[in-house]
């Protein structure tokens, strides 16, 4: 669009940016020459533009230029909308991806020492299982006793030990990732539970097929001991850290497990029936509880630690 | 001299090939006009990493909206206007200041003033100082007019304000160079 032709009687101030810039058309280019052939104050003012506007070109001709890598940028830009839009459209397929590439990933970063202290203990356990499996009915509460008591104290040390600055190298690196601590401390919990639970469920097999019974009765012996003392023990790592959490839950089991009674003067140590402290809906709850607390309070204790 | 100097037909192919998905036509289209646009942004914040980022937020929005360039206006309209909003978008969700566009942009002057008589003898140094000091609106509309070269009615679709007002502010522009050379002046003596 252009400007109008401006009347002859008239200044043409209002053009001569224009004019400077050469985008008036050519018969109102013709008309402000014209004008400006005897009009001074027109001249000086299209003077004034013309030093303002070599101004300008002068002091943006020494701006720096953007840096090379900007597309690079900009292509980073472009893409992560481009995913995030993908992970929308499934987002339960790829929270689930993501869960199983977190868990598979921990495996290798917890402590070997746990998975080593595991499996020598679950062996035991079947060991144990398989010797008074032979040995009268009466011996069969002994093994459940001694099955819960090593499980229990296994699985607390392994979750007392799987999470930390201080016993985990590569502490700070998780720390860095986008991944939610949380997520992590509930991985590696899943795994070193699990695996706690596997071997002392194959001797809970082998108890109740040589002395038959339900499996799950063998197996509600020991379980709710194992998470609830788990739970206390990794509630207590985070709080005030490992070994302090490792010697009350050692504490605790013990209680439990190897009452002393006082018989004729005498202290008596003894394996505590397993229906003193098995899988109530109390103790699961608990445990449960103590989980939560757990996971919730994760994220914080690197600060409070620091 | 305009910045660029590339036909405006090929630039309109270019961005017709962005708008078909072709990463290569927006990397020509950034060759083009890198220095328009960041010169452009930098008037609008004194902040070279702020500019970057804006540079980068208006490239993305070249990308996604490629396809609804009309060629109504120029290529080059097109992509200060787009950087302009990005701009304003930035600046308002960061609480930065931005260009006064409620600045009272009073009636362009049809007459000479007479101080502009001597506004052509300063010397150039002195002049580009007192650019440098100016608002960002006025720097803008200034940079606008004598960087790109742009004609009063592409400067006014791209600030999205009557061609008055790029008259006015152009005028106003030139009235605080003046009044900032004088206050230089009045500083020296």
């Amino acid at each position: 669009m252009k400007s109008q032709v401006p009347e002859s009687q008239h200044h043409v101030s209002g053009l001569l940016p224009e004019y400077v810039n050469r985008k008036l058309d050519p018969l109102i280019t013709d008309q402000v020459n014209e004008h400006l052939l005897h009009c001074e104050a027109c001249q000086a003012e299209l003077s004034a533009w013309e030093a303002i506007g070599e101004a300008t070109q002068f002091a943006t001709a020494s701006e720096p230029l953007p840096s090379l890598n900007i597309l690079d940028q900009v292509w980073a830009k472009i893409e992560v909308p481009a995913q995030a839009r993908q992970i929308s459209r499934w987002p339960i397929r790829h929270a689930l991806i993501h869960l199983w590439l977190v868990l598979n990933r921990q495996v290798r970063i917890i402590h070997k020492s746990i998975w080593i202290a595991s499996t020598l203990v679950g062996l035991f356990c079947c060991c144990l299982a398989l010797f008074f499996s032979t040995q009268s009915s009466n011996r069969v509460h002994d093994a459940t006793s001694l099955l819960t008591l090593f499980t229990a104290v296994v699985a607390a040390s392994g979750v007392a030990f799987m999470y930390g600055s201080d016993k985990d190298p590569g502490f700070e690196i998780t720390l860095s990732t986008p991944t939610s601590i949380r997520i992590v401390m509930l991985c590696r919990m899943a795994l070193v539970i699990g695996y706690n639970f596997v071997l002392p469920a194959i001797a809970s097999v082998i108890i109740a097929l040589a002395h038959g019974g339900g499996l799950w009765e063998v197996i509600q012996l020991w379980l709710g001991p194992m998470l609830l003392l788990s739970s206390i023990s990794i509630s207590l790592t985070l709080m005030a850290g490992a070994a302090f959490a490792l010697a009350i839950s050692l504490i605790i089991e013990a209680l439990q497990a190897i009452p002393i009674t006082l018989e004729k003067g005498l202290l008596v140590l003894q394996l505590a029936r397993p229906d003193m402290w098995q899988s109530s809906p109390y103790v699961i709850v608990l445990a449960v509880l103590l989980f939560g607390f757990a996971v919730f309070y994760a994220p914080r204790q690197p600060r409070l630690s620091n | 001299m305009s910045m660029h100097a590339q036909p405006a037909v090929d630039d309109r192919q270019v961005v017709g090939r962005i708008a078909a998905g072709d990463r290569e036509a927006l990397a020509e289209l950034y060759q083009r006009y890198q220095r328009t646009l960041f010169s452009y942004l930098q008037q609008l914040t004194p902040d070279y990493g702020l500019a970057e980022e804006l540079l980068q937020d208006t490239l993305v929005a070249v990308w996604k909206s490629a396809h609804r360039f009309e060629g109504r206006s120029s290529v080059q309209t097109w992509l200060i206007g787009i950087a302009r909003r990005q701009a304003h978008n930035t600046l308002r969700q960061r609480k930065l200041p931005l260009i006064d566009e409620a600045e009272l942009d009073g009636l362009a002057s049809t007459d000479p003033e007479p101080e502009d008589f001597t506004l052509a003898y300063v010397a150039r140094e002195e002049l580009v100082g007192a650019f440098q000091q100016l608002a960002p609106v006025h720097r803008e509309i200034l940079v606008l007019t004598f960087l790109h070269e742009l004609s009063y009615q592409e400067t006014a679709s791209i600030l999205d304000v009557p061609v008055g007002t790029v008259k006015s502010r152009l005028s106003n522009a030139r009235r605080m160079l003046r009044a900032l050379l004088d206050a230089r002046e009045e500083m020296k003596r």
